[in-house]
Order: structure tokens, then sequence, then C-alpha cells
């Protein structure tokens, strides 16, 4: 399996889940209280900070000016970080699929 | 009734106490308009619920702190967080407390990362005093001035403690926020973000130490002004009677020069100044030239300091001799002169110092004769 290059916390995993369409700022945080349920919910401040650092590591790119806004596209290397990512937490979740059943209070 | 009031500004280290206090003013009616150095502006309002939150932007070293970028802003307005103020570095937003606007920052990692920014703000004033501290060390340095000695604490005014203890509450004010804002940093990771807390007892040593420092800081203001009050300069008189000083004219039967002549300092008659200073709050500073025989003339200067006490007296007569215009303190032997405490003259006899009391006395002069030393260090001892 590949290894990231840098740990993928919540926030990025999400962030990128909602890149996958290009979207900006505000969009992308809509996107991932939708896919979340609502389990996650971005602060602006958050995300910001997450676009930043993904923008400089090269995982998206501007696309497009939105008028005041910025909009995104996932790279290559992005979409290859998140697929990674997922293939991670698949793993993880493989690999403790024998508790599913038990006694959640345990 | 005034729809605006002024309200100090709260300190920056208690980031979430400052916070809460300006919701506390808007659920009173009041308003953030403007965030001031030492004030901050509020406008009459209906009392409103709402959140404010205060975002830093990293200062860089010499450039002063770069504008949050447009599309940060837009992405927070867009989520419902208005700009309430802004002040250099510092931006404070604000939202509704009751809709579902979300936290600025969803993880508390975030919010230690932008508090990285006001560490660099008070990491900037501790730098900005220490530079200020050390140019003014380095430019004494190079003057050959011991700032420490007991002769420049005779003759500092009050103006220049005062200018140490500005710097001084300046960085108090700095290293303290400098401590508080790494420890808050150190918090939020460790426990994440804590409101409510209680920093009472950090928020008493602050306000005390800060009150403390700015009363010395006005009262030595007050004392700067009332020496520039008492600072005199006027020609020699011909008689004198009760002062500390002596007339040449009279030491050696001697006829006074009153024709302004050009010296190292500059065009110069005969004159006495009049100062005073916290170690030594009357001090005499006279010029004097003498006609000799010969039909030469011969000058006498004398630096006169009526200090506290005996013991400060003995102190700055030795801090005078190392300081000394001509001679290094190694150059100056004591001779016994009854009616003073210490006698220190020179053997190129062109400076002595002489102790009576609580006064101190240096003295510069030539042209006078062999036995100038001598007939003054007597004159001294005969004052009262």
């Amino acid at each position: 399996m590949e290894e990231h290059s840098v740990p993928m916390t919540e926030a990025m995993y999400y962030v990128l889940l909602s890149l996958l369409r290009p979207g900006h700022g505000y969009a992308v945080m809509q996107r991932v209280r939708e896919r979340s349920g609502g389990r996650v919910v971005m602060g602006p401040g958050t995300l910001y900070g997450v676009l930043t650092r993904m923008r400089q590591d090269g995982w998206i790119i501007p696309d497009a000016d939105d008028g005041r806004r910025k909009v995104y596209r996932l790279t290559q290397r992005g979409r290859r970080e998140l697929l990674c990512e997922y293939r991670r937490l698949e793993h993880l979740v493989e690999d403790g699929a024998f508790l599913k059943g038990e006694n959640a209070d345990v | 009734m005034f729809d605006f009031t002024f309200r100090p500004t709260p300190p920056l280290w208690a980031v979430e106490e400052c916070e809460a206090y300006y919701e506390k003013m808007a659920g009173k009616g009041w308003l953030l308009r403007r965030r001031g150095a030492l004030l901050d502006l509020y406008r009459r309002s209906e009392p409103q619920a709402l959140r404010y939150r205060l975002e830093f932007t990293p200062v860089k070293l010499g450039g002063g702190a770069p504008p949050l970028p447009e599309e940060q802003l837009e992405l927070y307005r867009d989520c419902g967080w208005a700009l309430a103020a802004k002040r250099g570095e510092v931006y404070v937003f604000r939202a509704p407390e009751d809709n579902d606007v979300p936290e600025i920052y969803s993880e508390d990692g975030g919010r230690a990362a932008m508090l990285a920014g006001l560490k660099k703000h008070y990491r900037g004033d501790v730098l900005g005093v220490a530079v200020g501290v050390g140019w003014m060390l380095l430019s004494a340095a190079l003057k050959n001035v011991n700032l420490f000695s007991w002769k420049s604490l005779a003759e500092a005014d009050l103006l220049l403690a005062s200018l140490f203890i500005l710097w001084s509450l300046l960085m108090w004010r700095s290293v303290f926020g400098l401590f508080m804002t790494r420890r808050l940093i150190r918090e939020i990771k460790r426990y994440g973000v804590r409101r409510g807390q209680s920093r009472k007892k950090r928020r008493l040593v602050h306000r005390t130490v800060t009150a403390v420092l700015a009363a010395v800081l006005l009262l030595c203001l007050f004392g700067a002004g009332a020496e520039g009050l008492m600072r005199t300069s006027s020609p020699l008189p011909d008689t004198v009677e009760g002062v500390p000083y002596l007339l040449g004219e009279e030491v050696f039967n001697a006829q006074r020069d009153t024709e302004a002549r050009q010296v190292s300092a500059g065009l110069q008659t005969n004159s006495v100044k009049h100062a005073s200073t916290l170690f030594a709050p009357v001090q005499y500073h006279t010029y004097e030239r003498l006609l000799t025989d010969d039909g030469g003339w011969g000058f006498l200067y004398q630096h006169v300091y009526v200090t506290w006490n005996r013991s400060l007296a003995g102190k700055l007569a030795r801090s005078l001799a190392e300081d000394s215009f001509f001679s290094s303190a190694e150059d100056f032997r004591q001779v016994d002169i009854p009616g003073l405490d210490l006698a220190l003259t020179t053997e190129e006899g062109l400076e002595l110092i002489a102790v009576k009391g609580d006064t101190a006395v240096y003295a510069i002069y030539s042209g006078l004769g062999d036995d100038a030393s001598a007939r003054l260090l007597e004159a001294y001892a005969d004052l009262p």
C-alpha cells in the first residue's frame, strides 16, 4: 500500500472527498456537512487552513475565480492521497470487523 | 445620553476572556466598533446575544502584519461571521449566538496555529523593546558613559528614568503576554479550547504590576517636569552666602575676567547652573574665569552635588574620580584636610574632589597657582 506523505485528519479527508467535484470554500463546507450527515461541521478558519496547506502541498489547485471566491479542484496527487487514505481506513475497518455485533459498551 | 462609550482594551493574551467581555457588552447593548491600543469604542444598540472571536495574522519581522486574505474574509462572511473591528494584526469577528453559524475553528489545532500569530506579535514587541534598550546602552558605551555609576545616577534627570520605566512597562507587558500565549497554546493542544476558565489570579498579577509601573512612570514624569522648572542658569554672583560652592574671586583674591571667551564647550561667560535630580536634589555647576597677576587667566569649574546623606556623597565621590575628565581613579591621592570627610587631588593639580557631609564637589581648575588645590580644599572645609 502506498504511504501518505502526511498524516490525514478527518477534515482533510472530507475536504478531498468534497473536491472530487470542483468547488469554492463555502460549497466545500456544505458538501462536508451533507456527506457526513451533519456529523462533521467545519469552521471557516479550519477549512481555510486545510485548503491553504493542501494548495501548498500540491493536492489541490485553484481552478477558476468565481467572482469573490476561488474554485478549487483536486490534482492527480490529491486524488492519489485520497485513495490511499480510503484504502487505509478500509483496512482499519476490516481489521476490526470481528467487533461487529459486540456490545458497544465493552 | 451618549450613543457611544469607551472601555479599556482587554489584553490579547486572555483571548477567551476578551471574547467573553465583548459578548457581555453586546448583551448590555454595546457593540464593539473599534479596537484601540488602550481603549475600545462601543456603539449603543439593542442588547444582542452575539459570539465574538479574535483572529491574528502572523507579524512579519520588520514588515508589519499582512492583512487576512480577501478569500478568507469572504469565507467567514459566507458562514455568518462579520468583521466587527480590526487593529493591526488583530481581527474581531462576530456572529449571532442562537443560530447554526459554525465555530471559526472546528479543530483545536487550527485555533492553536492561529494563536501563533499572537505569539509572534508579543515576540516582536519583546524584540523591539530589547533593541531600544540595547541601542541606548550601546550608544552610552560608545560615548564612554557608564550608565550605572553613581555619577550618572546623580546627573540623570527623571526624564531618562521615565524612559527606562516606560521600557520596563512595555517589556513587562510583552513578556507576560508572550508567556501567557505560549501557555494558552500548550493548553489548547493538550486539553482543547476551554471557555469560561477563570484567569483571575493571572489578570490580577498583570494589572497590579502594570499599575505600579504606570504609577511610577507618572511620578517620574511629574518629577521630570519639576526638575525642568528648577533647572536654571544665571550669571555668577559677586558675593555668595549659604551656598555650597565657592567664588574663585574670593578664594584667590583675583579679578574676574568678565569677557565671553571661546572655550571647548563654546562661548562661555561666568555662570552658575542650578539643577536637581532624584539622587542629588541640589546641584550647582559653576564656571568662573579669573585674571592672574602675570596678565594671563585661569579658570575654575565646580560641580557640586548635595545628596541625601553622607554615604551617598562618599559613593558619588569615588564615582566622580572614576569618571573624571583628565585622570583615572588611580591618579587621585587622598589628603587630610581638617573639616572635610574626604579630599582627593591629582599630581597634575588640575582636578580635586571633596566631600563634606552630604555634599560632594568635583572641581577642575588651571592657571590659579601651584597651591590652588590646597587653597580650594581648605575653602571647601570652611564652607558651612
